[in-house]
């Protein structure tokens, strides 16, 4: 295939295999709802991180909130 | 003599193709709360169905295309018998309804709303393709060794795939509806998250659909690479804790919306997960 002048720079912004990032603008709709959320939602990292670290994960009942794993 | 079917033909034709797939329409009840959100915030009823019909064929074409590439059921016979090029031109033939919905609907919005749903449009979409892409190419064999990257890598798939669906689905009914930047943008948010949590839930409570791809990058296995998962934490409770946790911000950014959107979107959240989870009162 033939590479043309500005191909290289088109290489350069392909989005990484691992990560699937692609470059967006500040005032992108999607990256503002993006970092938005990203300062509300706890993140999984840290969820799971607490799970691990306490060893037990509470649990909603039918009632009252219980806890398991103790 | 064979000839080709005519543009309206084939209109028609992937029309009902698409229509009568259970498994490639998106549930009633969810069209029915989006309808709700845009009128609520003072949309014109018509004009939200309009943008209800593009988003359901976009939706449409983005699952086909997923199925087709995990080799899942497709929900109609006669569609299941057709070759794989046929199968995957219904993919880029419902994104092209999606396109021709939005461009109706647009040219009759004002012009500056009208700019605005279009660059919310290509802004989700194009991470759709991000996320599909990721989805391609993440290995779950691969997440073994990253620790909890592997918890970050799937938070991103989960927003980046389901998660820009449902935030087009929400903002693009408020972007439909109003002017008003942070109604628009508290619903995109909530469709956000809300997208995400769809992602996780069906991750975790379709765990037999997915034995049959052991390479696919799950929420069980991106949560096992990370820290494990033993009896003790069984998939279900994970799904309480997450679904407690997204809930609080899902309520904090629902403020902003009045009170019959608000009602919309967390009667569209029970129907889709079950009642509101309790506040967590009990500490260890």
């Amino acid at each position: 295939m033939h590479m043309g002048p500005h191909d290289d720079a088109v290489m350069a912004k392909a989005p990484d295999s691992e990560q699937g990032h692609t470059a967006l603008s500040p005032d992108d709709p999607w990256t503002r709802a993006h970092t938005r959320v990203s300062q509300t939602l706890p993140r999984l990292r840290e969820i799971a991180t607490q799970v691990a670290l306490v060893g037990v994960l509470i649990i909603p009942a039918t009632d009252a909130w219980r806890v398991r794993g103790c | 003599m064979h000839h080709p079917p005519v543009a309206d033909d084939v209109h028609t034709l992937v029309v009902y193709v698409l229509d009568r797939s259970a498994v490639l329409s998106p549930p009633a009840a969810w069209l029915s709360a989006f309808e709700q959100l845009g009128v609520s915030l003072g949309g014109d009823q018509a004009q939200v169905q309009r943008f209800i019909n593009a988003w359901s064929r976009l939706y449409s074409a983005t699952l086909l295309l997923d199925h087709l590439q995990d080799g899942d059921e497709l929900g109609d016979p006669w569609l299941a018998a057709q070759s794989e090029p046929l199968q995957y031109h219904f993919a880029f033939s419902a994104y092209a309804l999606a396109n021709d919905e939005l461009a109706t609907l647009t040219s009759v919005l004002p012009p500056a709303r009208s700019i605005r749903l279009q660059r919310l449009w290509s802004s989700t979409v194009l991470q759709l393709a991000a996320g599909q892409y990721r989805d391609l190419t993440l290995r779950a064999s691969a997440l073994n060794a990253t620790g909890l990257e592997a918890l970050d890598r799937y938070e991103e798939l989960a927003a980046q795939k389901t998660g820009a669906a449902f935030a087009l689905a929400l903002g693009g009914c408020a972007e439909t509806a109003t002017d008003t930047t942070a109604l628009v943008e508290a619903a995109t948010n909530a469709g956000l998250i809300i997208g995400m949590l769809l992602q996780y839930y069906d991750d975790l409570l379709d765990q037999s659909s997915q034995e049959a791809q052991p390479e696919t990058v799950t929420l069980a296995r991106a949560w096992a690479a990370s820290i494990g998962i033993d009896q003790a934490h069984r998939l279900t409770d994970i799904w309480s804790i997450l679904y407690a946790r997204y809930w609080n911000a899902l309520d904090a950014t629902l403020a902003p919306l009045p009170a019959p959107a608000r009602l919309a979107i967390s009667s569209l959240v029970q129907g889709m997960f079950g009642a509101a989870p309790k506040p967590i009162t009990t500490t260890i």
